[in-house]
């Protein structure tokens, strides 16, 4: 069973979600309540709100996400590698290396045809 | 691990009850985000509450013994498909300024859809295996094992995953780029 180890995940779940949701308890708890407009507007570092927060993004972002998507696949498949590495030493280095310079060559693709570069 | 295994036992609650719960648990929160998924009115909430259900089903797979299975299911789908949904509603112009109220019709129509895929997928997990409560000996395979495999027995089809998520790349962004010009 694996389950077993992923109890201490599950604690420090728990204990994380405990403590964000104590500091709004305890906040709420002690706080006095006197709200006026200048309190209950929004906070944005002291500087006087501009517009809404729902604002359409730079289509750019959508790019990068979705090659995001396929470098998180990268990740997704050195996860198992780590486990063994020291195991299999060289000749798995040499393959998971394969493995990258192939994704590499789509990083390059993209520097090309200017995904980075913001307008 | 192993402290809290014996701090359990020492207070004599047993390990499989804990397990248990924590099963049921999980599994009725996952069920409840799925619910505010499908009734929430915001689209973006939905996505948030979506990425809470996948983490669900991601211990779910835990408590399966496929422990590579949960680490795609955190990494792919809550890591990068909720962020591509979040992409995509931040994208589209004025797609949450409203909240969607349906119309009885529309709500018919969409309870005879889903109940109708509910009872084919049910009728077709019936058909093709029992419901099995425990996972069968041996079934399991662990994260060592598996990178194993990859990297001796299955290093050809391993490497060529790459190539496929490099053709995935390009083609993701011959069509994102042609469109914005």
């Amino acid at each position: 069973m694996v389950i077993q180890d992923y109890g201490i995940v599950g604690l420090f779940l728990v204990l994380g979600i405990a403590f964000a949701a104590a500091a709004f308890i305890v906040s709420w708890l002690l706080r006095p309540r006197d709200p006026n407009p200048v309190k209950n507007s929004t906070y944005e570092c002291g500087e006087i709100v501009k517009g809404d927060s729902r604002v359409q993004f730079n289509v750019g972002y959508y790019l990068v996400a979705l090659m995001f998507v396929i470098f998180d696949i990268e990740v997704l498949f050195l996860v198992p590698w780590i486990v063994i590495f020291r195991e299999l030493g060289v000749v798995s280095y040499i393959e998971m290396m394969i493995f990258v310079a192939i994704l590499v060559v789509g990083l390059i693709y993209a520097w090309k045809k200017g995904v980075f570069e913001w307008q | 691990m192993s402290g809290l295994i014996q701090l359990l036992n020492s207070h004599g609650i047993p390990q499989d009850f804990v397990i248990k719960a924590a099963f049921y648990f999980i599994a009725a929160l996952t069920l409840l985000f799925a619910l505010f998924v499908v009734l929430s009115r915001h689209i973006f909430r939905a996505a948030v509450y979506l990425a809470v259900v996948l983490t669900g089903i991601a211990a779910v797979y835990l408590f399966l013994d496929a422990e590579f299975l949960a680490v795609v299911q955190v990494l792919i789908y809550v890591g990068a498909i909720v962020v591509l949904f979040i992409f995509t509603v931040m994208l589209t112009a004025d797609i949450d300024s409203g909240t969607f109220v349906g119309t009885l019709r529309r709500m018919s129509v969409a309870a005879v859809a889903s109940l109708a895929i509910f009872f084919i997928l049910f009728k077709v997990i019936n058909m093709v295996t029992a419901w099995k409560t425990a996972v069968p000996a041996g079934a399991s395979i662990s994260l060592s094992q598996l990178g194993k495999s990859l990297m001796t027995g299955y290093a050809l089809p391993f490497e060529v995953i790459s190539l496929i998520s490099l053709a995935a790349l390009v083609g993701a962004l011959v069509i994102g780029k042609a469109e914005k010009r």
